[in-house]
Parts: C-alpha cells; structure tokens; sequence
C-alpha cells in the first residue's frame, strides 16, 4: 500500500484514511465522525482536541480495533485494523484495575493474557511502577490506592508489553488540577523512554499543547477536521514551558479554533 | 500449613462475632423456660427447653446417628447443585439459544411446590438416599442458577472493554473477569441453597420414613414424645449451623483472594 509522510517527512505509523462513524439503531442514524484523514509519524505525540461528543473518543476506540469502523480504514504499521492489536497500549478514562489484584499483579495483566512468560516482566514492571512513584504501593489493592495512583498504574500497564502506538482516551479528566498536572509530566518522562506513537484525546487545550507534537482540532457534530497545529517546544518539557508567552498564544489559537468548530455546528 | 491457620482464624472470628446473636438466644429459652414452669404448661403441648436439652443429652446415640446421615445427604443435594446449577447459569449466560429455550422452562419448573413432588421422588428412586439427595437439589438449584446468572452479568463493562484491548479469548475473560466477578452472588445464592437443600432431605425423610432426623421427628411426633421432637429440632439446628458456617467459612477464604 502506499504510505503517506506527515508534515516532518518521517513515515506515516497510524493512517486513519476517510474514516467515519455512524451509529444506527432502527430508523435512527446518527452520523458522529465525516470523513477524517490524518496521519501520525513513527514516534509522534498527537493529540484529538475537541469538545464532548465531537467523535474523538469514536475515533481512538476504531483505532484501538474496539469499535466497527463504519467508513474508511484504518491502518497501524501497514497493517489495516479490524481488531484490538497486541502492538498497542490502551489507556482509558477509567482506570478499569482488577479489584482483587495488586498493583503489580494489575501491570502484569497484558502479559499473562497474551501468554508471555510472567517471570520475565517482572523486572520491567516494578521498573515501570517505581518511575511513577508506586514502587512502595505495588503490592496494594486497587481499594488502597487514590485516583491519581490507580491512573499511574494504568499507564504501566499499558507499556508493560512495550507497545508500539499508545492511545490514550481522555486518561487525567477524572483527576483534580494538581494531579493531573503531575501525571502530564510523568506521562511525558515515561513516554520519552521510547517514544511510542501516540493518540491521546482530550478537551483541555493546555494539556493538548504540553503533552504533543501535534495537535489536531475537532470540530462536532458531525465531527471532522477543524485544524492541525505542530507544538514546536523542545523535549524534555516541564510545567514552566505553560507560563510562556509563545505556550499562551498557541492556546489562544488552538481556543479560536475549537470555538469555530464548535459554533459552526451550533 | 499456611491454610489451616487461616481457616482456623476465620473459625474463631465466626464464633467470636456470633455473641450477639448467642445472648439474643440465651434470652429468648430463658423467657421460654420461665413461662413454661409460672404457667405450668403440659410438656406434651410445650415441653420447657431444660427438658430438650436433657433429650438431646439422653437420646444422643440415637441423634447422632439419624443426624449424620441427614448432614451428608443435604451436602449431597447441595453440592450437586452447585455444579449443575452453575453450569445451567453458565449455560444461560453464554448461549442465546438456551437462553430463549431453557430460562422460561426453569422459572416454570420453581413454580411447581416440590415438597408436593417428593412421593413422585420415592417412586421414581426408591426409598434409600438416592431419592432424599434429588429432592434437596430440586430445592437446591434454582438460587444457583439465578445467582449464576446474575453473577456472571455483573462484570463491569469497563473491564470487559479492557480485556478486547489485549485480544483476549473468551475463556481467558470467563476465568479472569466474569467469574471473580460473580463470586459475591454465588455465595449468596450459595446460602440461600444450603439452607433449601435441608429442607429437602427432611422432606424426603418424612416421605420415605427410613432413618434422619425427619423420620425421629416423624415418629416421635405421632406418639406425642414433643421432647424428643424438639430436642431433633435442636440438633437439626445444629446441623444447619454446621452446614451453612462450611458456606461462609468458604466464602471468607475466597474472598480473601478475589475480595477487593
């Protein structure tokens, strides 16, 4: 098949090619997503801004082979998507842990499901808890553990098999300012370990702006392309790049663009 | 090693939290006995629970005796359904086709009074054990179907939803999602069946008048011995307690692993 190259030149990883998505139920039709295209280079941070109900949580569960596609195709490495891939790490709004594993135990999850010899991980597991600041709460229940851990440990587990493509669907929105915040910088540590491609869908512009190389602007009902920014800011980033002026001016643009998207529909 | 002093432990906390419901009982035969003796009730009519338990300690051959095998056919009636039940909900659960042809077949089947069954029993199996075990799972079943059923439907959706993302297989999601899931409603159901499954046997007992303590309440009952009745009430209580504690004592230790 023919690949596309993103705007940096590097090969297209994720290509999502005139997708859309249609939920019908009898005489109902309604039509969430119009023909989206966009492409995500080998290790680049893009994320889907957009307001609630703009289709971008439709969009990354058709990536994560978790929802029929009802137009286009999807491809990941070449390959076109017709159901979940074990080369890809999912993190979802809730932290969804087994109740009656531990921490660890939950980081192991993806391992013991795809068959791989547990022992073998066990290392890379606790390396990945003590990166988020768990290694003493790794043989705690989920019960035991606040909102913002319960989310850290969700993150491990999703690297544990060292994915290829992370997608992430709004992960923080739950979380308080400050934790969230704090989890924005730990993503970003962790992910700049080996830079997996990355989709994360969130509403919140900062967020969107710090974490990504890219960000692509959904406009709703029915939801479709608004606008594709690139972040230039260096990395490693921290919190401080957020007090700049040049941070506080893509915001405002990035703002400009999801009121048009949004006041077009309405 | 490490089992048994946790089964152990468990015990002890059972009898230790049961001292409530001890004092509560203590109170309750003190009241009996006290009117009993100020009104001086026939003990054909009322014997006063002094004299039970005097026939529990006279008779306790003979008690003892009829007991067990009233304890091991409830057993028998109960674990049998546990593993028919919870494979008919299992049934149910996975196949649309059973579901549409067997679910309304069931409730059908609970609607029938099954104590007004049981001669059909002896009939069918004769009058040993055979017959006593299949009435107490008749009881037995439906609760651990229906707890079956709702058990296995209670799995968060979230958690389902996580499990397609790693491609997992239907088996894997039943051993490690829907089943620890369900855990807390069979145990329910699992209660509620214990306690049916006596019933059953006592029923059976008193259809089949061969041995247990049904029959020694039978028998003693048509010749008016109300102490000896009373006093096989009272190890029939005991084989109750017995019975539905091995319930929760297996609860407590698997809930230990698949509580949160």
């Amino acid at each position: 098949m023919q690949t596309l190259n993103d705007e940096n030149g590097r090969d297209a990883f994720i290509q999502i090619d005139r997708v859309g998505k249609t939920y019908s139920g009898g005489n109902v039709h309604l039509e969430v997503l119009r023909d989206i295209s966009l492409s995500a280079g080998k290790g680049q941070f893009v994320s889907l801004l957009g307001p609630s109900g703009c289709g971008k949580s439709s969009l990354l569960m058709m990536v994560a082979g978790l929802e029929p596609i009802t137009a286009g195709e999807v491809h990941i490495g070449g390959q076109v998507v017709s159901k979940a891939r074990r080369d890809v790490g999912v993190i979802f709004q809730d932290a969804t842990l087994l109740p009656w594993k531990t921490a660890l135990e939950n980081v192991l999850l993806p391992i013991e499901v795809f068959g791989l010899p547990y022992g073998a991980y066990r290392d890379h597991a606790e390396a990945l808890l003590s990166l988020v600041g768990l290694r003493q709460a790794m043989h705690k229940r989920p019960r035991q553990l606040s909102g913002g851990m319960k989310q850290r440990v969700a993150i491990c587990r999703a690297l544990i098999h060292d994915p290829a493509v992370l997608l992430m669907d709004e992960p923080f929105s739950a979380l308080d300012a400050i934790t969230r915040d704090d989890l924005n910088v730990e993503l970003l540590r962790i992910w700049d370990k080996s830079h997996q491609t990355a989709l994360f869908v969130t509403h919140s512009i900062r967020e969107a702006a710090f974490l990504s190389d890219r960000v692509i602007v959904l406009g709703d009902r029915p939801g479709r392309i608004i606008a594709d920014m690139s972040i230039p800011f260096s990395r490693p980033r921290d919190l401080r790049i957020g007090e700049t002026v040049e941070f506080n001016r893509l915001c405002a643009e990035l703002r400009d663009h999801v009121a048009v998207g949004h006041n077009e529909a309405a | 090693m490490k089992v048994v002093w946790g089964a152990l432990g468990t015990a002890i906390s059972l009898i230790r939290d049961a001292g409530p419901a001890l004092l509560i009982a203590g109170l309750v035969l003190l009241v009996w006995e006290l009117a009993v003796r100020i009104n001086g009730i026939n003990p054909v009519i009322l014997p006063p629970p002094s004299a039970v338990f005097g026939a529990v300690l006279a008779q306790r051959e003979i008690l003892l005796r009829n007991a067990i095998p009233t304890a091991l056919e409830s057993l028998a009636g109960f674990l049998l359904s546990v593993v028919l039940g919870g494979l008919l909900g299992i049934l149910l659960t996975y196949s649309r086709m059973a579901r549409d042809a067997l679910y309304p077949n069931v409730v059908l089947f609970q609607l029938i009074p099954k104590v007004a069954v049981a001669p059909l029993f002896m009939l069918w199996l004769g009058i040993d054990w055979h017959s006593r075990v299949a009435i107490a799972f008749f009881i037995a079943f439906f609760p651990i179907v229906i707890s079956t059923v709702s058990g296995l439907n209670a799995v968060d959706d979230l958690l389902l939803r996580l499990f397609k993302s790693l491609d997992a297989t239907e088996r894997q999601i039943f051993f490690k999602v829907r089943m620890p899931s369900s855990l807390p409603f069979l145990f329910n159901g699992m209660k509620i069946s214990m306690t049916l499954a006596i019933i059953g046997v006592i029923v059976g007992e008193f259809v089949t008048s061969q041995r247990g303590l049904g029959y020694i309440i039978l028998f003693a009952g048509s010749r008016l011995e109300t102490t000896v009745v009373l006093a096989a009430i009272f190890v029939l209580c005991a084989v109750g307690l017995v019975l539905y504690g091995l319930v929760v004592l297996a609860e407590r230790l698997i809930m230990r692993k698949y509580g949160s």
